[in-house]
């Protein structure tokens, strides 16, 4: 268990989010985390996984949100090209195709956040925000990854629903860079497509799916604005996880 | 009726001729289409009315001027009703 906490911790560390000067940010962390922290007699029972894997979502989204960078709701990993962003909801299949490409050759930047550093004049950088990967039984086995969790493998009982891949499963993590793709994920249609769409719409789905718009929505809506102005935009139909990820990289690779 | 914009406060961004304007007071992100995009920066200069955007409109797009009437009065009522413009009585 620990081991997730380190995990987790050591991507969140990615995110220049200070704790320390935050003691509300640290209140929350400890409340999320301590269930599963919490040991005094050094006999931790088994925790189901899937509690652990939604602690560890909630802690990702309160960290993201205080993030000092706009973010965005999205899996992200790079080619060549640069990064390619997949803005979507929970449950729409971003950490199952974030893992397809990684596991086909594109190196992992985040299956949770597009984190946009703007500090610097020219396009956003996506930050690598490389945490822990919670996926289903079925999309681990769809994926190639099998049914072996590199993180809290001990701690599955009873069929649990999720389990946790480290990003080291994932290949190398890749460093900053800029988009140059955004793909905004269809409903899944057996047969995988990409198509072009108007870069407008890239730009109303990183403003729907942002963690943090509110704090800054001037800076935010620049930041979005520099990303779909130097990424080409795609609606990408998606279909069997393997397959969609060899369209993706065959086409954008 | 002159239309105005509302605040000098929104933040306005523009990707392929397509607007997209964060209004400060509403909190939202209004996205414009090309043509409503064509509308709000026509209203950009002072003492705008639908009558005078019309034959701009006509032009800009090469229709006719009661198909640019017909548009202009749509795409003014979306920047109306989100709170991007308002209509001023000169009296």
């Amino acid at each position: 268990m620990s081991e997730v906490v380190t995990a987790s911790f050591s991507a969140y560390g990615t995110l220049p989010v200070s704790v320390a000067g935050d003691p509300d940010l640290l209140s929350d962390l400890v409340r999320l985390w301590a269930p599963f922290v919490s040991d005094p007699v050094g006999t931790e029972p088994p925790v189901p996984v899937a509690d652990l894997a939604q602690a560890s979502a909630e802690v990702n989204r309160t960290l993201v949100a205080r993030a000092p960078f706009p973010a965005v709701h999205a899996g992200v990993v790079a080619v060549d090209a640069g990064a390619i962003a997949l803005p979507a909801v929970s449950g729409a299949g971003k950490s199952t195709l974030t893992s397809a490409l990684c596991l086909q050759g594109a190196r992992y930047l985040s299956d949770e956040a597009l984190v946009l550093d703007d500090s610097d004049d020219g396009p956003p950088q996506a930050l690598p925000y490389p945490k822990p990967v919670a996926l289903s039984p079925w999309s681990a086995a769809a994926v190639g990854l099998g049914s072996s969790p590199s993180l809290a493998g001990d701690l599955i009982e009873d069929g649990s629903r999720e389990l946790l891949f480290g990003p080291e499963r994932f290949g190398e993590v890749a460093p900053a860079v800029a988009v140059a793709h955004l793909l905004l994920p269809g409903p899944v249609r057996g047969t995988p497509r990409l198509e072009p769409v108007h870069r407008i719409q890239g730009l109303a789905a990183l403003v729907r799916l942002s963690f943090n718009h509110y704090v800054d929505p001037r800076r935010f809506l620049l930041a979005a604005a520099g990303v779909v102005t130097g990424a080409e935009v795609w609606r990408l139909q998606v279909g069997e996880p393997q397959e969609t990820a060899r369209l993706v990289l065959d086409t954008l690779g | 009726m002159r239309l105005e914009r509302v605040s000098a406060l929104l933040t306005e961004v523009e990707v392929d001729g397509e607007i997209a304007i964060y209004h400060p007071l509403t909190d939202q992100v209004v996205l414009l289409n090309a043509s409503a995009s064509a509308i709000w920066r026509l209203t950009a200069a002072d003492g705008a009315t639908v009558d005078g955007l019309v034959p701009l409109v006509a032009e800009a797009f090469g229709i006719d001027l009661d198909e640019a009437r017909r548009g202009v009065e749509a795409g003014v009522e979306v920047l109306v009703d989100e709170q991007l413009l308002i209509r001023v009585d000169p009296a």
